[in-house]
């Protein structure tokens, strides 16, 4: 690619005008003006750069959300005369905190340095570089890219120290090697159950299989403290108000942040995740556990308008008796609540709601403005709640205004 | 300067070869006339185009000499010549085809095609021989090569032939066609004449045309006193000196370099016709506005952040509106039911006049009821109307 500059395009207009007004006017002195800005032009059109060698280091290739990596581009090609413009592209997710990605450079053995500020959670391409050569009066370019395309990961903001502050009221942790007699990955039998596509095969109980026709699994003991499961809303609705705050993203950090606290306790935490398609993902423990928990929250994507019912439908044979729920929703646009969550406490699982009101987080994009379809909504959306609360399930409104914190404190965990 | 340019660029690049030129050194070239000519008089060689002449400053001491054009000249150069002329320039025209006299009609002068045959003449009888020319400024003889003849209208005839001449306007050869008008009777014929017989000084122009320009050739100069005519015509002409411009745009030079030389003609026109410069003008102011208009500039490398962009799902128009009063109504209902602490089977199957008693409120009775908005209530009125209400 390349491409002339408005400057070229002035230059030329104006060595144009000079020509046409010598010959109008046979004027030598026009002559000579237009002549020496044609010929100025020729010469600077005749001096590009040769293509410079980029490397890019990051100073850090994995960040949490709100902290900053610091970025070097190195620019190595010979003294000639022109102009380097290197820009070095960064996915739209990410800020520039200090200095810029676009430098003018001259030829040569260079270097520049900006940092980026990481807000949002996400894989940030950092890359390519871009390159415009440009010839010493900045007249013309020649364009191209550099594939050094490198990716920036951030994971959702947590605030561990805290959650280990906080005194759990549900799930007490222990010292020990404890026997939870709950469904889990440990060596003593617990119970049979049918068959799902992710057990592994050594778990079927074949004489149970033979004697009732139907493939059938043992369920082993955990060694764990608890299990907790996380079902988290991701459709195209949870992504309301500003992109780096939104019930999504509230959602995120505090599973994020709660699952650390979680698994640092020895408890094990999945994660159901529903859109566009409904992810499973079976409680798991250990050191890789919160690394891949939150690999898979970083990768989530706001779409999709699957309901709640059908996603609890899909995913009950996934969860575990009496596993404790933790819903993050904004118990919006779904007419399905009511029933997914009497279906989930009808299977006796304790179930908390934490629900960051979307329609609040509207609001704020109005600037605050008490408006006639936000009080509709309101009370819509408080009917659900007494609803939902008179089920038995333990709902926590979070409002905007209500920072992470304060949401772990009350949920206890 | 476009035109020193030009002219010096093509003077370079064309080194021409053609018959009459002041280039060829041949025995058709012009080379020893155009080097016998006195070293106080300026010399120019025209490669483009006379319409150069339009530029000329001092155009009563210039002397524009055409030998034996091979091309016509066209319009705008007749009308560069022509006010040359009227400025005082000086004209010197020699031809024997017939095509200069789209330029010499205009000074009523023609030139007549067929050769002129002579008894006098030296050695062949293409050779004319003038004898005892006798002119304020010159007395002598010439020797012409093949000339034809000239007729005129105003001027005075400079050089005549003898009585005994005639015209083969047939070109048969032979002397035939006596007794037509057009015929080829014999009899004194011009073969030099000025327009300005009286001329005498540098502010009124001249001209004098030839109907041999192949007495000058490096061939024939240096026969009789040719030579000594040519100059005494251009002291004449220009008594007082100045610049002689040989025109030697109107010689076809052959190949590349008649196509360079051809090609070097547009300039010196888009600089001297006044409408190809009105035309040109015209052409590049557009093309400028074209330019700016189409030229879709590089655009500023900037880094560009989404994150500040908003999105909203439910309140996407703040206003209610009569679409929204099946909402309204559920919410109104279901406000109801919560407020009275009843399961949603429970209170479906609760009759109208027990909700009537519950609701205690007629106007948003009316309201669950029909399903649609009372006469008086608009649907931000109900708004408020289920917003206020409270069970009893």
């Amino acid at each position: 690619m390349s491409g002339f500059s408005t400057r070229a395009v002035g230059y030329s207009s104006a060595s144009m005008i000079l020509l046409v007004l010598s010959l109008v006017l046979s004027s030598k002195l026009f002559l000579i003006g237009g002549l020496l800005t044609l010929a100025m032009m020729l010469i600077s059109l005749s001096f590009i750069p040769r293509k410079p060698k980029i490397t890019r280091i990051l100073e850090r290739d994995q960040v949490f959300e709100e902290e900053t990596s610091e970025v070097m581009v190195k620019v190595e090609g010979k003294k000639d005369m022109g102009n380097l413009e290197v820009f070095d592209r960064l996915s739209l997710g990410l800020n520039l905190k200090d200095s810029s990605n676009c430098a003018m450079l001259p030829p040569g053995k260079r270097s520049f340095r900006y940092e980026i500020d990481a807000p949002l959670r996400g894989y940030h391409p950092v890359g390519p570089t871009s390159i415009r050569r440009w010839d010493p009066m900045w007249l013309w370019f020649s364009q191209g890219e550099v594939d050094n395309k490198q990716q920036l990961t951030v994971f959702p903001q947590m605030v561990t120290e805290r959650s280990k502050m906080v005194q759990t009221t549900q799930f007490q942790p222990k010292p020990g090697e404890l026997r939870l007699k709950r469904v889990g990955i440990g060596k003593e039998f617990h119970s049979i159950r049918d068959y799902t596509t992710t057990d592994p095969f050594n778990t079927i109980n074949w004489k149970a299989t033979a004697r009732t026709g139907k493939l059938l699994v043992n369920q082993f003991e955990a060694e764990s403290i608890t299990d907790v499961m996380f079902l988290l809303d991701s459709r195209m609705v949870t992504r309301v108000g500003s992109m780096v705050d939104n019930p999504l993203e509230r959602s995120i950090r505090f599973i994020a942040s709660a699952a650390s606290g979680l698994l640092l306790s020895s408890n094990r935490v999945g994660l159901i995740i529903f859109g566009s398609s409904v992810s499973v993902f079976k409680p798991m423990g250990g050191p890789t556990a919160l690394t891949s928990i939150l690999h898979t929250l970083t990768n989530v994507t706001p779409s999709g308008y699957n309901t709640m019912g059908a996603t609890i439908s899909y995913s009950l044979p996934y969860l575990t008796p009496n596993v404790p729920i933790v819903m993050l929703s904004p118990l919006s646009e779904d007419p399905t609540i009511r029933e997914a969550v009497k279906n989930l406490l009808g299977r006796g699982h304790s179930l908390t709601i934490i629900s960051p009101s979307g329609i609040e987080f509207e609001r704020a994009v109005y600037f605050g403005k008490l408006t006639p379809k936000y009080l509709l909504k309101r009370l819509s959306r408080e009917s659900l709640v007494i609803d939902l609360r008179s089920m038995g399930a333990r709902v926590i409104d979070w409002t905007p205004d209500q920072d992470l914190v304060k949401i772990l404190r009350e949920v206890g965990i | 300067m476009i035109l020193v340019i030009s002219e010096l660029l093509a003077f370079a690049l064309l080194p021409t070869s053609s018959d009459l030129s002041v280039e060829n050194h041949g025995q058709k070239g012009l080379s020893e006339a155009y080097g016998s000519l006195p070293d106080e008089l300026d010399r120019e060689i025209l490669l483009t185009s006379p319409t150069l002449l339009l530029e000329e400053d001092d155009p009563g001491k210039t002397l524009f000499i055409s030998i034996g054009p091979q091309r016509e000249y066209t319009l705008t150069e007749i009308y560069a010549i022509e006010k040359f002329y009227n400025r005082g320039g000086k004209l010197l025209l020699a031809d024997d085809t017939g095509r200069i006299n789209i330029l010499t009609n205009r000074f009523d002068i023609t030139i007549i095609e067929g050769q002129l045959y002579d008894e006098t003449f030296q050695e062949h009888p293409d050779l004319v021989k003038i004898d005892d020319v006798q002119l304020d400024f010159f007395s002598g003889f010439l020797v012409l090569n093949r000339p034809s003849s000239l007729i005129f209208s105003s001027g005075q005839g400079m050089v005549r032939s003898s009585p005994s001449s005639w015209v083969d306007r047939n070109g048969n050869g032979i002397m035939d066609n006596v007794t037509s008008a057009q015929g080829e009777a014999p009899g004194p014929r011009y073969l030099a004449v000025t327009t300005d017989p009286d001329f005498q000084g540098s502010k009124s122009g001249n001209v004098v045309v030839i109907s041999d320009p192949s007495m000058f050739m490096n061939l024939m100069i240096q026969e009789a006193d040719n030579l000594d005519f040519l100059l005494a015509l251009i002291d004449h002409l220009l008594p007082e000196g100045g610049k002689v411009i040989f025109d030697e745009g109107v010689h076809q030079t052959p190949g590349g370099t008649g196509i360079i030389q051809r090609a070097t003609r547009i300039p010196v026109f888009l600089v001297t016709d006044i409408n190809l410069k009105i035309v040109v003008g015209t052409m590049v102011a557009i093309s400028l506005f074209a330019l700016a208009y189409i030229h879709d500039p590089p655009g500023v490398h900037r880094h560009e952040s989404i994150l500040d962009r908003t999105g909203v799902a439910e309140i996407v128009d703040p206003g209610i509106s009569e679409d929204d009063i099946t909402e309204l109504r559920k919410v109104f209902l279901d406000r109801v039911r919560v407020t009275s602490g009843m399961s949603m089977e429970a209170f479906s199957n609760l009759p109208w006049d027990q909700l009537e008693k519950m609701i205690e409120n007629d106007i948003l009775f009316k309201f669950v009821r029909d399903g649609k908005l009372p006469g008086e209530m608009d649907m931000n009125n109900m708004l408020v109307e289920v917003r206020t209400w409270e069970r009893k």
